[in-house]
């Protein structure tokens, strides 16, 4: 898969996962994330890794959220990506609260860059995803 | 440079300096180079959420490009006109867009 399919693969994911179809959703994250991460694109890759752990957040049929957004968590702060760090920490803030999971280093990091860059815009967290309890 | 601020969350200084890159394009009336930071600025603007001037911005980068019969890359404009109507919540415009996309990076 070309690295601009993997990316459009990716966009479609996020469609797919407001539209609840979170298996559709998780095939295009994992396609994606494999041809990002053999092209070492590591904002891409946060960004499907982010996806991946929207749909396991949904649907607790796929892996672990909390590991995955950790990992995405991660990946981005190592990105330097201000403006990514914080469209993540959008995402995770919307479907998952209860953030402390995470461990706390990269979370404040995290914190301190998305304070850093309030505006980001990322679909799910400027149009919200389903809080769950 | 301002990919560089774009990417450490700096717009303030991306849009400046992505701005100036525009005016040095239009004074050597270079149209892809005109199409290029028009891209760069929409992509800024949709990260800080001004989904309308984003679009006029991806709209123009889009004429550009098929003005100067740039195929390929105007497959870029119409990712962001994607991301644009994510953002505005039309999913099935942003899936013919990322569709019309795929197709061209596919050809």
């Amino acid at each position: 898969m070309p690295t601009q399919v993997a990316v459009c693969a990716a966009l479609l994911g996020h469609i797919r996962v407001r539209q609840a179809r979170y298996e559709d959703a998780w095939a295009l994250f994992d396609q994606s994330l494999n041809t990002l991460q053999a092209r070492g694109c590591k904002p891409g890759m946060a960004r499907a890794l982010v996806g991946l752990g929207l749909c396991a957040a949904h649907t607790h049929t796929h892996g672990e959220p909390v590991g995955l957004f950790q990992q995405t968590l991660e990946l981005a702060v190592n990105t330097a990506s201000t403006a990514l760090v914080g469209e993540i920490l959008g995402d995770v803030y919307a479907c998952l609260p209860p953030i402390e999971y995470i461990k706390p280093e990269p979370r404040l990091r995290a914190l301190k860059a998305i304070q850093a860059c309030p505006q980001v815009g990322w679909p799910s967290r400027q149009r919200g995803v389903d809080r769950r309890s | 440079m301002g990919d560089a601020a774009s990417a450490e969350g700096d717009f303030k200084t991306a849009t400046e300096e992505v701005r100036q890159a525009h005016c040095q394009f239009e004074r050597l009336n270079d149209p892809d180079g005109r199409a290029l930071v028009a891209l760069k600025l929409a992509s800024i603007w949709v990260q800080q959420g001004q989904s309308a001037a984003a679009r006029r911005l991806a709209h123009e980068s889009l004429r550009l490009f098929d003005e100067t019969g740039q195929r390929t890359a105007r497959a870029y404009p119409l990712l962001t006109l994607a991301e644009i109507e994510i953002v505005d919540g039309q999913d099935e415009a942003a899936e013919a867009l990322i569709q019309e996309a795929m197709q061209i990076f596919t050809e």
